[in-house]
């Protein structure tokens, strides 16, 4: 079988399969890695899902993933937990309520009030009044393992191949026989899996299936090497305050790019700094603006990083869908066509999940979690897109 | 060159070249970029100033042209964060709401 794609998406779904015995062809249009999986974080988390599905489907992918890196060679693996922290007193009383529902769900939260904060994290400014911490939220480098991943399908018989562009799904009555590529050579198949990211549509609207994938910018900061501000991952909570219903408070420029902080020390003795979120198409250039706008939400949190050296920006475009699940779906009206795209910001937490469903669906084993909630044509079922 | 004495490449990232010839025959990188990438070749704070030349010469298969530019992107050289702060910090710190 085919799978079109080799992100962490693909790659992973190709090292489930074959592990099973499946014969993968992998194919991409640039090298392994070379789309938004390589221009991301490497956060695993679950510390920003809804209590419920979205949270114990990240929790499958952490423990999934924790065995994946006890057999992988070294990708850089962590398990440090991560931090959300709060810029205001009505962040705060947020932060208490979401930590009671996670751990009525049983998951590791912690709610720091503003003496405890200070206390974990020393380098915060002082005025940031509470925040929480997660156990189980884990990182890695995204690149090195979509590469190990996809070293480890080629060692299960897989076959890779790169700077391969497929130009069409090809059918028969209907039903998939291969792919395509761009120089006419025909891959046969009888089963094509589609992790390919924000170009997702540009392959599945030729068949008259849509499915709502749009790319949605992020940027990302480097710092040289120098002093860390802590060793774990922190993010601000303020971005989830629409989950309440309420509206985050924070300065324009921050607004207007939709940043909010994320800080991630490396294995490399620096830190990367994010994120935006826009919708401007698949233009993955740096803006200064943005950059800009990064820097000083992250110096609100962190005075002290006034004396920190950024080096490098660089953005990545995350596969949005309209309810932040990814599509992990057979497509019922084209036998053979399974999609894994759409991940948004959670596409290397989620792969090692999604790659095991995928399996599932090929080898007709029970699904590791419920699929109906990515199912792929949900966005289209009346009214049944915002409420899976 | 000495057999012993480990050839460094890239002197900001202290990447030898044994262990650029080991990531490309176990991860198998299709560019300069993808090896770039998994042994931070060119990723210190000269941005590859220095190493590009040397880096050139090693054996990827290349699909792309090659071209050694990397690609500029801002801050285009590095920077103290602090200098991004002080400029229009009074007008962007106003605090407005979420549409
Ligand atoms: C700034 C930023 C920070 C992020 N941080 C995190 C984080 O901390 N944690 C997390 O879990 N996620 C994070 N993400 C999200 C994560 O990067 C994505 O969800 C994930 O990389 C998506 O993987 P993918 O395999 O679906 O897509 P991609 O990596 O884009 O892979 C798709 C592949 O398909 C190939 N392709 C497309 N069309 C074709 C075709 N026709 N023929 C052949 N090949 C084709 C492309 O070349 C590409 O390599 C972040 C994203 C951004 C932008
Ligand atoms: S010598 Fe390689 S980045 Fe500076």
């Amino acid at each position: 079988m085919i799978v079109v794609g080799a992100g962490v998406i693909g790659t992973a779904s190709a090292h489930y399969l074959s592990q099973a015995g499946v014969r993968v062809t992998l194919i991409d249009q640039g090298d392994v890695g070379s789309g938004t999986s390589s221009r991301c974080d490497g956060n695993v988390l679950a510390i920003d899902k809804d209590p419920g599905f979205d949270s114990q489907m990240a929790r499958v992918s952490q423990d999934l993933l924790h065995e994946l890196a006890e057999r992988l060679p070294p990708i850089e693996y962590r398990r440090p937990g991560s931090y959300l922290v709060c810029d205001n007193l009505d962040e705060v009383a947020m932060a208490a309520e979401w930590v009671r529902r996670q751990q009525e769900e049983g998951l590791p939260f912690v709610f720091l009030d503003d003496a405890a904060i200070h206390h974990h994290l020393p380098d915060l400014a002082d005025d940031v009044p509470g925040g929480l911490f997660c156990g189980s939220d884990s990182t890695l480098n995204p690149l090195l393992y979509t590469a190990e991943l996809a070293r480890a399908a080629r060692q299960q018989g897989s076959r890779v191949y790169t700077h391969a562009k497929v130009a069409s799904l090809e059918l028969n009555h209907g039903q998939i026989r291969g792919v395509r590529l761009h120089d006419g050579t025909l891959i046969e198949g009888d089963m094509v899996v589609a992790a390919t990211g924000v170009w997702t549509p540009d392959l599945l609207n030729p068949l008259g299936l849509e499915v709502p994938i749009q790319p949605r910018k992020g940027h990302l900061l480097v710092s040289g090497k120098g002093p860390l501000f802590g060793n774990a991952k922190v993010m601000e909570f303020g971005y989830l305050m629409s989950k309440f219903g309420r509206e985050r408070v924070a300065p324009a420029d921050a607004m207007q790019y939709g940043v909010a902080l994320v800080y991630e020390p490396t294995a490399s003795h620096n830190f990367l700094l994010g994120s935006s979120r826009e919708f401007v198409g698949l233009d993955t250039r740096s803006n200064p603006d943005v950059v800009k706008a990064i820097a000083r939400r992250a110096m609100r949190f962190y005075p002290g990083m006034q004396e920190s050296t950024i080096i490098r920006s660089y953005a990545g475009l995350r596969p949005w869908t309209p309810d932040h699940f990814p599509i992990v779906s057979p497509v019922g009206v084209v036998p053979g066509l399974i999609v894994a795209a759409g991940h948004e910001g959670d596409g290397i937490g989620l792969a090692a999940v999604t790659g095991r469903l995928v399996a599932d669906f090929v080898l007709g084993r029970p699904p590791i979690v419920d699929p109906t909630p990515l199912r792929w044509n949900r966005f289209s079922e009346q009214g049944g897109a915002l409420h899976v | 060159m000495s057999k012993t004495e480990p050839l460094v490449v890239c002197r900001c990232e202290n990447l030898t070249w044994d262990e650029v010839e080991r990531a490309i025959s176990e991860l198998k990188p299709t560019s300069l970029r993808q090896l770039k990438l998994i042994t931070r070749w060119g990723m210190g704070i000269c941005q590859g100033r220095v190493c590009r030349s040397l880096m050139a010469m090693a054996e990827v298969p290349d699909h792309a042209e090659r071209d050694f530019r990397l690609t500029v992107r801002p801050p285009y050289k590095p920077i103290r964060m602090g200098i991004l702060k002080d400029a229009e910090a009074e007008e962007a710190g106003e605090p407005c709401q979420d549409a």
